[in-house]
């Protein structure tokens, strides 16, 4: 692997938006508890963020009940989910067979990995384990194309899920020695009397403390190229058996460097030796739970996780005020908590700052966000997992967040996808002239039907079903307001949409005629008869296609 | 097989749209035979705008029977115009009094009125009414996509798989506003482009901010907000090719006759139009509209019937009009350009307490263009004789489509029958100089014509041929040096065409020169001298 320092500028901690010539304004609120009153567009906020988008009944249903309560079962729990399906023989688990097994036809269960972890995210339930698992992923990322062994990848995911809300210098000791990423990043060939520096400086560059400014040669103020060549020391030995099952990390003490390994100032000059077994053989764990220790007391570790959670749920610019009165408290509370993660997202989520209006509808959905989304959004058809036409369909899923950039499995490199770091535009480069209008496909292909490669099948959302769950369907004001409310942010004076594009809305994009707007409600109750009447149904099926169509093409629906 | 279709069916594999690494890219192959039928395209490339008048306009406060006022005071007193104020087109019907743009048209032989549209059963819902207006299906048929689109799906087809390419850069269809109107559907999908954000298609082409919103707010979702909308304006499909187009026209003069832009929606969009086709655009269709013209109440100002939303309505129509005619003529394309006014249906005949009228049936359509056959089909609609208090149907307005498409498109009988589902009759509404041919070719003479004679000199007997562009009352004859005439060869009616008619001098007829006189239409005669040497 290419190491990140050559794939990207530095990390800068307290970046300003360069891109924007507008002063913008940013909320001053902390993490003081949010006292605003909790309803609808609170309750969407949160629910969004959190999860894929979110449909009328978890807004509603998260609404009546409290912030505490919505909290509390976000961050509670999940049990694991099944294994991914054996695509070719039935009933096996594969991800515990030799490599062998499926050594020739690795990537069939690439896929058969991607297609059940995006059946796991269009399919979650209130609860914040899959957009966490999704954030590890891109925090502590690992390439299919690279790692080639889907039994590996798997592993690491159920790491990353079982972890969502667990310790993370647990987590950290456990990806360290994780199968894939030993393979990912070269820990596997990490050994005596040359060791591999790929895991290493990763580790300190991108998955803990971050890379500061340059202050002298090879000295990064976190930490120094001495630093990064003596962690590469503390975890030689470590590699992987592919055959030996079930897949497991190995740790091989003859290739383990037993000298004693000096880090810089950076780390207080600390020393870390090799602790022997009574066998006279290195306790490889022990050592490399030292690394990660020593790595987990230096305070700027807590900051580097707390700023990589903020731009993952609230916005990426880390304002001065943002560092001081959000990333500093929250990294405190991290380290009191043992670096637990919940208390800090526990903290965030109801705080005041989270919930300032001017952190609504900033952020740019990922292509992620948008699939499983839009799909979550209308409960869009999604056949039982069972059958191969699941497969088909997540793999249309898939297919086009790979379009709009986002590969899940296969990030661009060790950093993650860009629009969580790379100054200044991230979010935004999610968005741009091919993407866009892939984006305005996808979301009008559910309304007309998706068709995946080898199906017979057509799959689309139900407008007429959809609209029948919002509050007064048949008056087309309550209808465009409620549409509005559920796909776009208010960020309209708090509000989904100004009076000019309702008006639009209205009578440009339904067709509606000013004072004959009864029209729609005549059609709305015709369709709704015993028997329906046959045009009416059409008609309102149609107006309802092109209204959802249409929202979904506007700017504001790409931001949540 | 046609050469159009020829042309859209060979389209090289070079041209096909190709993906490297999910992003889709397109290369176009240059071929030399591509490129000369591509100028040939060019050429013969006619243009069709439809007006949409939203709401249901009041054809008979539009078009005013003039032979039928004591009736018409009957049925409407309280938003009768006086007969005094209506523009007089001919003796018995004339048009709204502040129509004098249009009135203007008609003198100049720019504008047809086709009496009595709708269809049978007609339905009296804005919804279900605009549908069938715009699919051309039955009263009692759902059709999912629209005539044009239909249309185009003759012309291109496998749209929108390999397009944009070098034969068709630019979009078959232009619509300003929401989304693709229903017209313009084919089985497929859409075949057209739409400008969903009015505000960023002026952007994009006046680099003006009309109408629209406000800024985003300077919050961070304000900043992201615009970010997007910036690349949803420059990911516009076509978006380049619309631009260009905007800008060759930059700088041309233009018609003074436009009102300020902001003043009339339909002006505004007009203008537009006739940018991108002087532009050079080579779309074939444009859709704007105007709405509003569901008048229930305060059509007319209680004080004074001449004022009121449907004047202001129709001023902005009249006014609109002629500004782009005149404006096409100025920019050199009024041979090009065909206009269409329709409306979901027309009022009640009848008026209502509210100063307004409810919905009806019949109305009238205007076409305008330099290839209108200029004048009025059909009749005034009789006031008296009514459906339910509503008009009676005089044409089918799939009727009216079908004689665009034939007569203006040179659509055969395949793409009339793909178009329109059904046959329908052809009313005479373009002067027959300008139909064109299934390849695009004239097939009538293009003026009116007197060919030199032959043999000249003669004796006794010498063929005269002439063109006629259009039908008409024929008059051909011969006259001595003194003026009086010593033959009539042709004194009738003739369709457009070529003739050829023989001269022979009768023995009477000395020597020496005769002149040979063609009178066509109204006023044109053209003389030739001719010889007879004894």
């Amino acid at each position: 692997m290419m190491a990140a320092s050559e794939l990207f500028e530095t990390q800068d901690r307290t970046v300003k938006s360069p891109a924007s010539q507008r002063r913008l304004l940013r909320t001053t609120a902390g993490l003081e508890p949010f006292a605003g009153s909790w309803n609808q567009l609170t309750a969407a906020h949160l629910v969004r963020r959190t999860m894929f988008a979110a449909p009328r009944n978890e807004i509603l249903s998260t609404a009546a009940s409290s912030l505490d309560a919505t909290v509390n079962q976000l961050l509670s729990s999940q049990p694991a989910p099944p294994i991914p399906p054996d695509p070719n023989v039935p009933g096996r688990d594969w991800t515990v067979v030799p490599f062998s097994e499926i050594s020739q036809i690795n990537y069939q269960y690439d896929s058969a990995l991607k297609q059940w972890w995006m059946g796991l995210m269009v399919k979650q339930g209130i609860s914040i384990v899959e957009k966490m698992t999704l954030f590890w992923h891109n925090h502590l990322a690992s390439q299919a194309e690279t790692v080639r062994d889907a039994r590996y990848l798997y592993k690491q995911n159920a790491l990353y899920r079982q972890y969502a809300l667990g310790n993370i210098k647990q987590l950290i000791k456990e990806v360290t020695i994780d199968p894939a990423m030993l393979v990912y990043l070269n820990g596997n060939k990490n050994r005596i009397p040359t060791p591999d520096e790929n895991y290493a400086r990763e580790l300190l560059e991108l998955f803990t403390i971050g890379k500061g400014p340059q202050v002298g040669d090879g000295d990064y103020t976190n930490y120094t190229e001495q630093d990064v060549q003596s962690a590469a020391r503390v975890l030689t030995g470590w590699t992987t058996r592919q055959n030996v099952v079930p897949p497991a990390p190995n740790f091989v003490s003859r290739n383990h460097d037993f000298s004693s390994k000096q880090f810089s100032a950076a780390f207080q000059n600390s020393v870390i030796a090799t602790t022997l077994n009574p066998d006279g053989t290195a306790d490889g764990y022990k050592e490399m739970s030292d690394l990660i220790e020593l790595i987990f007391a230096q305070p700027e570790t807590a900051k580097a996780f707390c700023r990589k959670l903020y731009r993952w749920f609230v916005y990426y610019d880390i304002d001065p005020n943002v560092e001081q009165n959000v990333i500093v408290p929250l990294a405190n509370i991290l380290r009191q908590n043992n670096f637990e993660i919940k208390p800090v997202l526990n903290t965030l989520f109801r705080s005041a700052h989270f919930f300032d209006m001017n952190n609504v509808g900033c952020f740019i959905k990922s292509p992620v966000d948008l699939v499983a989304g839009s799909v979550r959004q209308f409960g869009f058809p999604i056949p039982d997992s069972s059958n191969v036409e699941f497969t088909r369909l997540m793999d249309s899923f898939i297919d086009t967040t790979w379009r709009l950039q986002m590969d899940i499995l296969d990030p661009p490199n060790v950093a993650g996808w860009s629009a969580y770091y790379q100054i200044p535009d991230f979010y935004e480069i999610w968005i741009n002239t091919t993407t866009l209008p892939t984006r305005g496909r996808f979301t009008d292909s559910i309304v007309n039907g998706i068709r995946p490669r080898n199906s017979s099948a057509s799959y689309k959302i139900d407008p007429v079903a959809y609209a029948a769950t919002l509050s007064d369907p048949g008056n087309p004001f309550a209808l465009i307001d409620d549409i509005a409310n559920d796909l776009l942010p208010p960020i309209k004076n708090s509000a989904s949409i100004s009076p000019e594009q309702k008006e639009y809305l209205l009578y440009s994009v339904m067709g509606l005629v000013k004072s004959d707007e009864y029209e729609w409600t005549d059609n709305w109750i015709a369709a709704h008869q015993n028997p329906p009447v046959t045009t009416a149904v059409n008609l309102v099926t149609n107006k309802l296609k092109t209204v959802l169509k249409f929202m979904m093409r506007m700017a504001e629906f790409q931001l949540t | 097989m046609k050469r159009r279709e020829f042309i859209h069916r060979t389209v090289p594999v070079a041209l096909l749209p190709f993906m490297l690494n999910g992003l889709p890219l397109r290369a176009y192959g240059r071929a030399p035979l591509l490129d000369a039928m591509t100028k040939a395209a060019v050429a013969t490339d006619r243009v069709l705008v439809l007006i949409q008048l939203g709401g249901g306009n009041d054809g008979i406060n539009t078009v005013i029977a003039r032979d039928q006022y004591d009736a018409y005071m009957n049925v409407r007193r309280n938003i009768a115009i006086p007969a005094s104020s209506v523009l007089p087109l001919t003796e018995t019907t004339g048009l709204h009094p502040v129509m004098t743009g249009m009135q203007s048209m008609y003198e100049n032989g720019n504008l047809i009125i086709v009496q009595g549209v709708t269809y049978p059963n007609p339905d009296l819902s804005h919804f279900r009414a605009t549908d069938i207006w715009l699919s051309a299906a039955n009263y009692n048929e759902n059709i999912p996509s629209g005539w044009l689109g239909r249309y185009l799906q003759q012309e291109f087809p496998g749209y929108p798989e390999g397009y944009p390419n070098e034969v068709m850069p630019d979009p078959l269809a232009i619509q300003i506003g929401a989304d693709v109107s229903l017209s313009l559907k084919g089985s497929a999908g859409p075949m057209a482009v739409s400008f969903h954000d009015p505000n960023s298609f002026y952007q994009l082409i006046e680099k003006s901010n009309k109408g629209g919103e406000a800024e985003p707010p300077q919050t961070p979702a304000g900043r992201e907000l615009l970010y997007i909308q910036r690349m949803a304006m420059q990911s516009q499909e076509y978006a380049e090719q619309v631009k260009a187009a905007a800008d060759r026209t930059s700088g041309t003069a233009r018609s003074t006759l436009y009102p300020a832009s902001g003043q009339n929606y339909l002006a505004d969009q007009l203008k537009i139009v006739a940018t991108l086709i002087a532009g050079g655009l080579k779309t074939r269709l444009y859709i704007v509209n105007l709405y509003g013209f569901d008048t229930h109440s305060s059509q007319v100002d209680g004080g004074d019937t001449m004022l009121g939303d449907h004047a202001v309505l129709l001023q902005k129509l009249s006014g609109a009009i002629s500004a782009f005619q005149d404006d096409l003529k100025i920019l050199g394309q009024e041979d090009r350009v065909l206009g269409l006014t329709f409306s979901e249906f027309g009022r009640r005949v009848y008026s209502n307490s509210s100063l307004g009228t409810d919905h009806g049936t019949a109305a009238p359509m205007f076409l305008f263009g330099k290839g209108v056959r200029p004048g009025i089909v059909g009749t005034n609609p009789d006031l008296s004789d009514l459906t339910n208090g509503n008009l009676k149907l005089q044409f089918d307005f799939r009727s009216v489509y079908a004689s665009v498409l034939h007569q203006w498109f040179g659509a055969g009988k395949a793409e009339l029958d793909a178009a329109l589902l059904r046959s329908y009759e052809n009313i005479p509404i373009i002067r027959k100089s300008f139909h064109i041919d299934e390849q695009g070719n004239r097939i009538y003479p293009s003026d009116c014509r007197l060919y030199n004679n032959y043999p000249n000199p003669f004796n006794p007997s010498t063929k005269i041929s002439y063109d006629l562009p259009d039908d008409g009352q024929v008059l051909v004859q011969i006259f001595d040096m003194a003026g009086r005439r010593v033959a009539v060869l042709v004194n009738g009616y003739q369709p457009a065409g070529h003739y050829e008619v023989v001269f022979t001098a009768s023995a009477r007829l000395a020597s020496g020169a005769y002149v040979c006189e063609l009178r066509w239409g109204d006023a044109l005669a053209i003389r030739n001298k001719i010889l007879l040497v004894r």
